[in-house]
């Protein structure tokens, strides 16, 4: 698909403690030829990568082998206030999602997971952030100015 | 010609609810010859998948124990989804690379519409070298 050519260089953050979704959720990008795909099986793992790699997407359980995902989100958020976060997860009521929002999530995917369904939202954010990475250039000319 | 998941897919499929007993899927599944089912919520949205692996780890051999035949079916959420509209070559990848042997086939609102399996795939192959010929 030429039109997600634009994003095969974003890196991508899967975490999620089961080997077998992480390798769902890769292959979906992998098989849009994103090149800089990167795995985590615990919150640990994943705060290492991400301060180690320039990650421009994350993609999180909500089930988590040592705190919630939720804790996790909270964590990553007060680190990385820009940094899309996507969570996928099996919990479906609106409390679920409204706490996941409050967390400081931008995007929700149910699982059974859908390619079709986290392509458009893993996309749809990641043309977000990159509209959001001049106007961040910007400010801080404003700011120094 | 484009085909997709949605032609090669086998549509006659059965889901069961969460609640669903174990003695009901048990039925179902072997009447049906099929090694598992979705199971979908009260808007037939697909939620997870029952497997025959974990009906048969949900019981034991014990026809004297009928009771353990009414527990609600066990189903796994970690699972992936085709949608209907996926590519035939995309769907291969999908087979080859993360070696499932079927998948449940969803359409925009996640309704469950068909089961394509591995099988499918090496039928219409088939066809095609026969057209081929």
């Amino acid at each position: 698909m030429n039109t997600l050519e634009e994003f095969h260089e974003r890196a991508i953050l899967i975490v999620d403690n089961l080997r077998s979704m992480r390798d769902v959720l890769g292959y979906i990008f992998r098989a849009k030829e994103f090149k800089k795909v990167f795995f985590a099986g615990s919150e640990k793992e994943a705060i290492r990568i991400i301060n180690t790699e320039t990650i421009d997407l994350i993609l999180t359980d909500w089930m988590m082998p040592k705190e919630s995902g939720l804790s996790f989100v909270k964590t990553i958020r007060a680190q990385e206030p820009e940094l899309p976060i996507i969570m996928v997860a099996a919990r479906s009521s609106k409390e679920d999602i409204l706490e996941a929002i409050e967390a400081g999530i931008n995007g929700y995917i149910l699982k059974p997971v859908v390619p079709k369904e986290i392509m458009q939202k893993a996309v749809q954010q990641l043309k977000q952030h990159k509209m959001r990475e001049p106007l961040n250039e910007t400010e801080k000319h404003t700011d120094t100015a | 010609m484009n085909l997709t998941a949605l032609d090669i897919m086998n549509g006659d499929v059965i889901s069961f609810q969460p609640d669903t007993s174990v003695r009901e899927a048990l039925k179902e599944i072997a009447n049906k010859n099929f090694s598992g089912a979705p199971v979908v919520n009260d808007d037939d949205e697909l939620i997870g998948v029952v497997t025959e692996k974990d009906l048969l780890a949900t019981i034991s051999f014990a026809p004297n124990n009928q009771d353990q035949y009414d527990q609600k079916i066990p189903y796994i959420q970690d699972v992936v989804a085709i949608n209907a509209d996926m590519s035939i070559e995309d769907l291969r990848g999908f087979f080859v690379e993360l070696g499932f042997k079927r998948f449940p086939v969803v359409d925009e609102n996640r309704n469950v519409i068909g089961i394509v399996s591995r099988s499918d795939l090496v039928r219409l192959m088939y066809e095609q070298i026969e057209q081929a010929a």
